[in-house]
């Protein structure tokens, strides 16, 4: 067997258990409340500038939707708030929908509502790996290059802009995967390098 | 033209999944992604010239979105890589040994490994999938096989 038809073989194996039915019932239920809430909205738009946070909202008539000006992967971005999800264009140009739930003992599994992942999301930490080697790090509306710290095995960060900050440790592993792991409050045992 | 959404995850939610999975690592992460595309599919008012071409726009979000989640830290916290292939019934302890060397291979390789050799694309393809040079594919692809070759050893054949 070639190379490809053992690749094909070993990969049949991933089956996907999504099942689609009901899901369809909601799609359609979310298409139609977007078509509504798109008649709706109007001339009449309001924004507010939240003082000291740099976010823009604008509510549309009664309340329906919310649209929100976001720091995300160091760009400001327009961010559609929905019921249980949060709608917005990446750098590549597509529009990205983000679900969320949260999974506990009592409650079983919640979907996170529109604004519990706008709230996530505005806090995210992103770390990008560039194609000549750099290691970039974003965070609200500010980037840092931490390319010769990570060459140097520094890998806990303290990041600080404007009202926020956030202590940020990667974990690399053996391929030169990292995943990312952030706390508001600093491990009392650990040096972090300042990033400002 | 448009294919009803239905349709479409009957043809395409394991080849979604499975892309996923290659760059997740979690199945619970992939079934996501699989919902997510199929959903941004179902919203967009894109209009496709034939089904090639959708395809080939459903692997793009979908490695789009796998790569977002992996980068967040609302990462779902489940099962291990190593348990997950536990429950994975391989036909032959070969696959096996083959899906365990890919999935430790660096992502960037991987992806491009995975977009080759499952689902058939060409180095130009994969290049505009992935939004990178041709050049970068091919220095990709040419090192995820050594290491491929390396670990599996008479298992992988030699290829230009």
């Amino acid at each position: 067997m070639s190379n490809k038809e053992n690749y094909k073989k070993a990969f049949s194996v991933l089956k996907s258990s999504c099942d689609f039915t009901l899901e369809e019932k909601r799609m359609n239920r979310i298409k139609r409340e977007n078509t509504h809430r798109n008649l709706l909205v109007a001339a009449a738009v309001m924004l507010v500038v939240l003082a000291g946070s740099g976010t823009a909202y604008a509510a549309d008539l009664g309340g329906i939707r919310e649209t929100v000006q976001m720091w995300i992967h160091g760009e400001q971005t327009d961010v559609t708030i929905n019921d249980e999800s949060i709608e917005y264009v990446d750098e590549d140009g597509n529009v990205q929908v983000e679900t969320g739930f949260e999974v506990g003992p009592e409650i079983g599994e919640r979907p996170l509502t529109g604004e519990e992942i706008a709230e996530e999301k505005v806090n995210e930490v992103y770390v990008d790996k560039t194609d000549d080697g750099k290691v970039i790090m974003y965070f609200h509306d500010k980037q840092f290059d931490v390319t010769d710290n990570i060459a140097n095995k520094e890998y806990t960060f303290h990041v600080v802009t404007d009202g926020s900050e956030v202590y940020v440790k990667l974990d690399f592993d053996e391929n030169g995967d990292f995943s990312i792991t952030t706390s508001p409050k600093p491990d009392w045992f650990t040096d972090y390098i300042e990033l400002k | 033209m448009r294919i009803p959404v239905q349709e479409l995850v009957e043809m395409y939610k394991d080849n979604i999944y499975a892309a996923a999975f290659n760059i997740c690592k979690s199945a619970a992460d992939a079934e996501d992604v699989v919902q997510d595309t199929f959903l941004q599919y179902y919203m967009t008012k894109k209009e496709f010239d034939d089904e090639k071409h959708i395809r080939y726009w459903i692997l793009r979000v979908a490695i789009n979105k796998a790569k977002n989640i992996q980068s967040s830290f609302r990462r779902k916290n489940e099962m291990s890589l190593e348990d997950y292939v536990e429950t994975l019934t391989f036909e032959t302890p070969e696959s096996r040994e083959l899906f365990e060397e890919v999935m430790k291979l660096p992502e960037k390789y991987r992806v491009v490994i995975h977009l080759f050799y499952y689902e058939d694309y060409s180095v130009k393809e994969i290049a505009k999938i992935l939004r990178t040079t041709e050049s970068s594919v091919k220095v990709r692809l040419s090192r995820g096989r050594a290491k491929l070759k390396d670990a599996l050893k008479e298992e992988w054949e030699d290829e230009q």
